[in-house]
């Protein structure tokens, strides 16, 4: 009969006297309680601690999720009524366009301001627009929209006019009131001393603002 | 213990579950909502250069010089005897370069630029008095209160 390997009979031996200690209870209760402590510590680190940060990071990620979802709700409502508002106002909404173009365009103003000098009987002596950008980046400090995408850009229009008190008065207003939005700035109107009027004229000297919208204009930061 | 313990990883695993199956579906109203969004863009834009263009249009009902008013109330208030040589408005300010008649007249003029309704400071910038005349040559300047 060949050698067994390893002996059986030395291993029953051990088999059997660990049974006959196991059987003593405070033997059996101490190695129950250890291998207890055991099952609940591998358990505790290999999944409940794993798990609970993958939940807490969840939660996290849930809580972030739902800002996001809260914002897009405000959004989509937002959207919802500007659209609403777009379309009953459609109808007005070429105003908006006429008042601040989207574009710079001195020959239209300055065409529209000599018009009505000539309505009023006033005699426009000088019309000079400021600088004006149209193009590449943006130089001025302009405003321009949250998303910067829409540059509003402003030039200065300064005029020089003479004629009678009342007729500049008048100039001005409807100047102020044409439907492309204009804001008189500051006006300076002096009695002039010259012999060429010897009827009593007033000469004005002012500025006024021009608006226009400019998408092409990059921010210069 | 043990079995309390397994209880614990089964609640644990449960809730894992649980919240990943919250956050997938949120993800996903998420993205319905996005597209929403993105189908308003031609909206957004319309809104935007509205907006954009309604700026001028506060600024202008807010820095409003009312050079009409001004004149208008100037006329209204200021006594006879008064000659105005030349008048600046601007948004802040007010400024009249003219000649009195008379002190008194002058004086009365001083008290309605004080008076007027948005002036805040009243400067006396020149005064001479002509002799040869009998007037008085000024220069008044009122500082108008910002509007709000």
């Amino acid at each position: 009969m060949a050698n067994p390997l390893f002996d059986q009979s030395k291993y029953d031996l051990s088999y059997q006297k660990i049974r006959l200690a196991y059987q003593r209870p405070e033997i059996k209760a101490s190695v129950e309680v250890i291998l207890s402590v055991f099952a609940i510590a591998f358990l505790l680190l290999v999944a409940v601690r794993p798990t609970l940060a993958t939940v807490a990071e969840l939660k996290k990620k849930i809580e972030d999720y739902e800002v996001v979802d809260k914002k897009l709700n405000s959004k989509i409502t937002q959207l919802t009524r500007a659209e609403k508002e777009l379309r009953e106002n459609s109808a007005d909404l070429y105003l908006f366009q006429r008042g601040v173009p989207d574009n710079f365009d001195y020959a239209d103003l300055a065409k529209r301001v000599e018009i009505v000098a000539v309505e009023e009987g006033i005699n426009l002596e000088t019309l000079s627009f400021s600088r004006a950008d149209i193009t590449g980046e943006e130089v001025t400090v302009e405003k321009k929209d949250k998303k910067g995408n829409f540059i509003e850009g402003e030039f200065l229009l300064r005029f020089s006019l003479n004629g009678e008190e009342a007729k500049i008065v008048s100039f001005l207003e409807k100047v102020e009131k044409l439907d492309r939005v204009i804001k008189l700035e500051n006006v300076s109107v002096k009695k002039v001393e010259d012999k060429e009027f010897p009827g009593g004229k007033l000469r004005a000297i002012g500025e006024i603002t021009g608006y226009y919208l400019n998408s092409e204009l990059k921010e210069n930061n | 213990m043990v079995v309390l313990t397994e209880f614990v990883v089964i609640l644990a695993f449960g809730s894992r579950f649980w919240f990943d199956k919250k956050l997938n579906d949120l993800k996903e109203v998420i993205d319905q909502k996005e597209m929403v969004v993105v189908s308003y863009a031609e909206t957004e834009t319309e809104m935007r250069k509205i907006l954009a263009r309604q700026e001028p249009v506060e600024d202008y009902l807010e820095g409003n010089i009312k050079m009409t008013k001004r004149i208008d109330d100037l006329k209204y208030f200021l006594p006879e005897g008064i000659t105005l040589t030349e008048l600046k408005i601007d948004e802040d300010k007010i400024s009249l370069l003219g000649v009195a008649g008379s002190e008194e007249t002058f004086s009365r003029t001083i008290r309605i630029m004080t008076q007027m309704e948005d002036a805040y400071q009243t400067e006396v910038r020149e005064l001479e008095f002509d002799q040869k005349k009998g007037g008085v040559n000024f220069e008044i300047v009122n500082y108008l209160k910002e509007e709000k």
